[in-house]
């Protein structure tokens, strides 16, 4: 029956239909992009002007609460929240405020300059952080009387998150869609790749030529979605780290792998005997594997990296992804990894048909 | 003519003003930079078609080769 062979087809169109649809559709959750000043003195009237990102401060301006809160954890032996509430609130449209501060004296910390987090809070949209971008001065140290002036004794009900938008984060803003498309794209490639592996092996063991010809269409359609996830990266670092291309780890040992697999596709090339050319490119399919794992999974972990998960974190932690975007995320994996399938399946089958008919003329 | 050049300046003065509040007045970066994700969206359709193009120049050989036996 069509569907029993279709099926899986049918679903990578579905998956990758539900990850453009929930992907581009979900809105992101509210977010302060910028506030000023951002150096301001103790024991003063600080006035604040705030930016936020997908706000809706005027649909009930009297509602929109703002808090101070310092960046650094409260010492151990303090016991209480350090907040200290907005005096007043002025919603001057949607996206903007003008929040005035009575600072006490002292600050809740042993430095004369401390960082602060700025937290708005609004019925429609939820609270939104902004962390440690404000610098509070003080003259004289008493950090004992800071702590009692920062010392709130409300403990303020944060309106409800939208618990299925996506998170906001500077720089990133909207850009954050773009996981669910270039991060698959390499997932669905390394599928791939093993896949190939998987059949180069197959074929060492037992020399058919068709195993041969799956692996060498699914290292192609690899090096399509790896050359893509290189160019949508490139695209997506431009506005984000501000240039097309890093010195970052990560990407020049994507870069590396891409030109591993070209020199699989020469040596393919090179090498006129059927026979040997099907061993030997076979041979160097599963070290290439081998090879790339290190370069990809293991270096970047061990410098740094701009990328998310160096320094020892897997890639996909709780600091980079958030339940919402795992929702998206997955589907959009197994979207790409079955999509990358049925590209090399057609590959394979139209040179299975080349091949017949090469043989065809040979033997007539 | 007229009220088409007309609906161009009030798409233009719709821009502005959409961009005019704190946002950047490059194109990419407008609107929380979601034509990045657009540029991408493009990007893997590019590449695919690519695939597809250059697939259906094989497929027409084959065609080629069968109509002629």
């Amino acid at each position: 029956m069509f569907l029993k062979k279709f099926w899986w087809k049918l679903l990578a169109a579905a998956l990758i239909l539900v990850v453009l649809n929930r992907g581009l559709l979900t809105p992101l959750k509210h977010g302060i992009v910028d506030l000023s000043p951002t150096r301001v003195q103790a024991g003063t009237t600080a006035g604040i002007e705030v930016i936020a990102y997908n706000s809706h401060y005027d649909r009930d301006p009297a509602a929109v609460r703002a808090y101070l809160r310092p960046h650094r954890p409260a010492s151990p032996h303090h016991e209480g929240e350090l907040l200290l509430a907005a005096s007043s609130v002025e919603v001057q449209s949607a996206n903007r405020l003008r929040l005035k501060f009575d600072l006490p004296a002292f600050l809740p910390d042993p430095q004369k300059l401390a960082a602060f987090s700025l937290i708005v809070d609004s019925p429609g949209d939820g609270p939104a952080v902004i962390p440690g971008k404000l610098i509070i001065g003080q003259d004289s140290i008493r950090e004992e009387d800071g702590v009692r002036a920062w010392t709130s004794r409300e403990h303020p009900e944060f309106s409800e998150r939208r618990k299925h938008w996506f998170p906001y984060r500077n720089i990133l803003v909207e850009t954050i869609r773009n996981t669910f498309f270039h991060v698959s794209l390499w997932f669905a490639m390394f599928l791939l790749l093993a896949l190939s592996v998987y059949y180069s092996v197959r074929y060492l063991r037992h020399p058919i030529a068709d195993y041969d010809l799956r692996a060498f269409a699914l290292v192609r359609t690899a090096m399509l979605f790896g050359l893509l996830g290189c160019l949508t990266g490139s695209l997506w670092a431009r506005y984000t780290w501000e240039t097309w291309w890093t010195t970052d780890i990560k990407l020049n040992m994507a870069a590396l792998t891409l030109l591993i697999y070209l020199a699989y596709w020469v040596l393919r090339l090179s090498i006129e005997d059927p026979d040997r050319r099907r061993r030997i490119s076979a041979a160097y399919n599963a070290f290439a594997l081998a090879a790339v794992i290190p370069l990809i999974f293991v270096l970047p972990r061990l410098t740094d990296s701009l990328h998310p998960g160096s320094g020892g974190n897997p890639a996909i932690g709780a600091d980079d992804m958030d339940n919402a975007l795992r929702m998206v995320f997955y589907p959009s994996v197994l979207g790409f990894m079955l999509l990358g399938l049925w590209l090399a399946s057609l590959l394979y089958r139209v040179e299975r048909l080349e091949a017949w008919h090469e043989d065809g003329e040979n033997i007539f | 003519m007229g009220t088409f050049l007309l609906t161009g300046i009030r798409a233009m003065t719709w821009l502005m003003s959409a961009t005019s509040a704190n946002e950047p007045a490059d194109f990419m970066r407008q609107t929380g930079k979601i034509y990045v994700v657009y540029g991408v969206l493009s990007l893997i359709f590019i590449g695919i078609v690519t695939f597809l193009f250059l697939l259906e120049r094989r497929i027409s050989k084959l065609e080629k080769k069968t109509d002629h036996e």
